[in-house]
C-alpha cells in the first residue's frame, strides 16, 4: 500500500499555471567597456571588464514595443497619475545579480552580487578603475583585505566569506565555489544563466529586460561614480548598533512595473529583434518542451 | 430550583438588545452623503483661521442604512493644475502623556477619545468612480485587460498614502487629517470625485463631523506654516451650527482647545501636573491659582484659575461654564 502511494505520488501532476523560465542572457562587449581615467597621467583608456556589468533585470510581459519610449519597452496599462508612467503588469521576472551590502557605507548600492571575486578585487577596482578608493566610517582608505574582512565579520556577525553574496569566489566546506555570473564567450561578449521563478504563464508573453549600467567612471564627483539608478542607497536594512548609522541600500521595488522610471542614457535593453516570445499553449506544455532561450541585451539607450 | 433559575436568567437576558454597543443612526443625518460640487479655493484665501473657517465645507454623516459602507462624496472641476484635498475628521488625537514623573508639556491635555471619528480620503476621476453619490459609496478600481487578455484591477485613486513601512493604501488613524495633492495635468477640464469613507464614528454621539478643503495648489504650501490639525478650525461644529447656538458644549470646548493648541498655548494653560479631567484621577490635583481653563475673545486667549474644591464630577456644572477645559472632559 505504501509502495503504491509512493508510486502514485511520483506521477501526480500539480498542473501549476506558473512556469520556471530559464535561459542565457548575453551582454555585448561594448556594454562591458568603459573609459577610465588615470588620475596621475590624465590619460583616458578604454577597458573591457565584466565588473562593469550592472544588475540585469528580466521579466515576462504581455508584449514589447517601441511606441512609448525611445527604446524597446513593455506595453503599459493606463497612466493613472501625472507622476507615474503606466504599469507594465509583468507576469513575473528575475535578475542576474542583486545589490549586496559590502560592509562599508561607502559601498551601499555599488556592489552587485556576482561581479567581484573577493576583498582585494573590490579594493583594487574602486581604487584603480573607478578612481574612488573605498573609505571606512572614519574616512580612512580601506586598503587591506584583512581589515575589510574584520569589519564585515564584525558587522554581520559572521564567520565565513561565503555568507556574503557579493564575494563570488568562496570556499564552502573545503570546496571552492565560483559565484561569478558572467563569463566571456567566443564572440568576446559576456553571458550568464538566468532564472525567472514561477512566472504566471501566458501563451504569447514576451521576455524582455535591461542592464542598469553604472554611472560614468570619471565625470562628476568621485562618490557619484559607479552608482546605479535602480538602487536607493538611503533605504533598505539599517544598522544603528553602537555608533553605526548605516543604510545598506536596496533595489527599488517596482523595477519591472515601471522600467522607464529607472532606465536612462547608457543603459542597455533587449532590442525588438531579440525579444523572445513564449509559444507553448500553457505552462504544462512549456514544461514538457522547454525552449532554449537566449536573450541578448543589445540595444543601447541613447539620450 | 434549577428550572426557576434558568427561567429568571433567560428573562433577564431578553432584557438587553446590545444596541448600545453598536452605532445607531442619528435622525436628520445621512449615512451616505453627497456634498455636491466644491469650488477650489486659492491658497491666499486660506491664510488665517477665520478664512479657513469660512472656506471649509463642514458636514456630518451617521450610520449608513442596510449595513452599507458609509461616507460622503464631493466633486470639483480641475483645470490641469495641482489641487490640495484636505479632510479633517473630528476631533483631535494628541497622545496624553502618561509619564507621571516627567510628563511631556506638549501633551498634558487629556484626550477625550469618545469624540473622535475616522474618515478615509481618496480622489480620482469621476468617470472612474464606482459608487453612486448620495446612495452608495464606491471606489476607483477599474478592470484593465492587457494585450493577451489578462485582466488586472487598476486602482485609479490618485490620493495614495504610503504607510510607515512603505506600503501603499495606508490611511491616517483616528481623528487625524488626511490630505494629498492631486496633479490634474493628465486630465484637464475633467471632474474629480472626492470619496470620504467612514472608518469609525465617534462613540459619544454616532455622528461623524468633518471639515473638507479643496485648495488650488499643493498641500505642502497649505501646511507650510501650520500643524495639520490647525488647517480646519473646529471641524466638530460648523459655523452655521455655531451661529444658531447648536454646538454641543464639548464641541465648543474642543474648538477652543484646538485653537489653544494652534496658538501654542495649550501646554501652558494649566499649571497642574496633569490637567483636570473627569477621566483622570488627578482631576483635583491642581494647585490653587493654577490655570485650569481658558477662553477666547476673538484672537485673545484668557485663562481662568483653579479654585480649591471645584471638582469636576462628570456632570456639566453651570459654575464651570467659563472653565471649558473641564466642561470638555465632562459628560456632554
Amino acid at each position: 500500500m505504501l509502495l503504491l502511494s509512493l508510486v502514485l505520488g511520483c506521477t501526480f501532476d500539480e498542473e501549476l499555471p506558473q512556469a520556471n523560465i530559464s535561459g542565457t542572457v548575453v551582454i555585448p562587449r561594448e556594454a562591458a567597456t568603459r573609459r577610465i581615467l588615470d588620475a596621475e597621467t590624465g590619460e583616458i583608456t578604454e577597458v573591457t571588464d565584466s565588473r562593469f556589468i550592472g544588475p540585469v533585470y528580466l521579466g515576462a510581459f504581455p508584449s514589447v514595443n517601441q511606441l512609448d519610449y525611445g527604446y524597446t519597452h513593455p506595453e503599459t496599462g493606463p497612466v493613472v497619475s501625472a507622476d507615474l508612467p503606466g504599469n507594465t503588469y509583468p507576469y513575473g521576472g528575475g535578475s542576474v545579480g542583486r545589490f549586496d551590502f559590502a560592509c562599508f557605507d561607502y559601498l551601499a548600492c555599488r556592489t552587485p552580487s556576482g561581479r567581484f571575486t573577493d576583498y582585494d578585487d573590490l579594493i583594487s577596482f574602486f581604487r584603480d578603475v573607478v578612481g574612488d578608493p573605498i573609505q571606512d566610517q572614519f574616512g580612512n582608505e580601506v586598503d587591506s583585505a584583512g581589515y575589510f574582512q574584520t569589519v564585515c565579520y564584525d558587522l554581520f556577525e559572521i564567520t565565513a566569506d561565503y555568507e556574503m553574496e557579493w564575494i563570488s569566489e568562496v570556499t564552502y566546506e573545503g570546496e571552492k565555489i565560483d559565484r561569478l555570473d558572467f563569463v566571456e564567450n567566443a564572440d568576446g561578449d559576456f553571458e550568464a544563466e538566468f532564472n525567472m521563478w514561477r512566472v504566471n504563464y501566458r501563451q504569447g508573453m514576451q521576455l524582455w529586460g535591461w542592464m542598469d549600467a553604472p554611472s560614468d567612471m570619471f565625470e562628476g564627483t568621485a562618490s557619484n561614480r559607479f552608482t546605479f539608478s535602480t538602487c536607493d542607497p538611503n533605504d533598505g536594512q539599517t544598522n544603528t548598533e553602537y555608533n553605526n548609522d548605516i543604510a545598506y541600500g536596496v533595489a527599488e521595488t517596482d523595477l519591472l512595473n515601471y522600467p522607464a522610471r529607472y532606465i536612462g542614457e547608457g543603459d542597455w535593453v533587449v532590442g525588438m529583434d531579440d525579444v523572445f516570445t513564449v509559444e507553448a499553449e500553457d505552462a504544462e506544455a512549456y514544461r514538457a518542451d522547454t525552449p532554449e532561450i537566449r536573450l541578448v541585451i543589445g540595444e543601447k539607450v541613447e539620450n | 430550583m434549577m428550572f426557576a433559575s434558568t427561567l429568571v436568567l433567560s428573562l433577564l437576558a431578553c432584557d438587553r438588545s446590545g444596541e448600545e454597543y453598536t452605532p445607531q443612526p442619528v435622525a436628520g443625518y445621512d449615512g451616505v452623503l453627497d456634498i455636491g460640487e466644491v469650488t477650489p479655493v486659492p491658497l491666499s484665501d486660506l491664510a488665517t483661521a477665520a478664512q479657513r473657517r469660512e472656506n471649509t465645507v463642514y458636514a456630518s454623516v451617521t450610520v449608513p442604512r442596510d449595513q452599507l459602507f458609509g461616507g460622503a462624496t464631493a466633486s470639483f472641476m480641475a483645470d490641469g493644475g495641482e489641487y490640495c484635498v484636505f479632510v479633517d475628521p473630528e476631533a483631535v488625537t494628541w497622545n496624553q502623556s502618561v509619564d507621571l514623573e516627567s510628563p511631556s508639556p506638549a501633551y498634558q491635555y487629556a484626550d477625550n477619545t469618545d469624540d473622535d471619528g475616522d474618515i478615509d480620503l481618496s480622489v480620482g476621476l469621476s468617470s472612474n468612480y464606482t459608487g453612486t453619490p448620495d446612495l452608495e459609496m464606491g471606489d476607483f478600481e477599474q478592470a484593465y485587460e492587457d494585450s493577451l487578455g489578462n485582466v488586472v484591477t487598476v486602482n485609479t485613486n490618485e490620493c495614495v498614502f504610503v504607510g510607515s513601512r512603505g506600503q501603499n493604501g495606508a490611511h491616517a488613524g483616528r481623528a487625524t487629517p488626511e490630505y494629498c495633492t492631486v496633479d490634474t495635468a493628465l486630465h484637464p477640464d475633467r471632474r474629480y470625485t472626492i470619496a470620504l469613507d467612514t472608518w469609525s464614528l465617534p462613540m459619544d454621539d454616532d455622528l461623524l463631523s468633518f471639515g473638507l478643503i479643496v485648495a488650488e495648489g499643493a498641500c505642502s504650501d497649505l501646511i507650510d506654516t501650520l500643524a495639520v490639525e490647525c488647517v480646519v478650525p473646529n471641524e466638530a461644529c460648523s459655523p452655521e451650527r455655531e451661529a444658531a447656538g447648536d454646538c454641543k458644549a464639548r464641541e465648543t470646548a474642543f474648538g477652543l482647545a484646538e485653537a489653544a493648541y494652534c496658538a501654542g498655548e495649550q501646554a501652558t494653560f494649566c499649571g497642574c501636573t496633569l490637567n483636570p479631567s473627569v477621566d483622570n484621577p488627578s482631576c483635583n490635583t491642581c494647585d490653587d491659582g493654577g490655570r485650569a481653563g481658558f477662553s477666547f475673545d476673538g484672537e485673545t486667549l484668557s485663562y481662568t484659575t483653579y479654585t480649591s474644591g471645584a471638582a469636576c464630577d462628570g456632570a456639566v456644572d453651570e459654575s464651570f461654564s467659563a472653565d471649558v477645559a473641564k466642561v470638555y472632559h465632562c459628560a456632554d
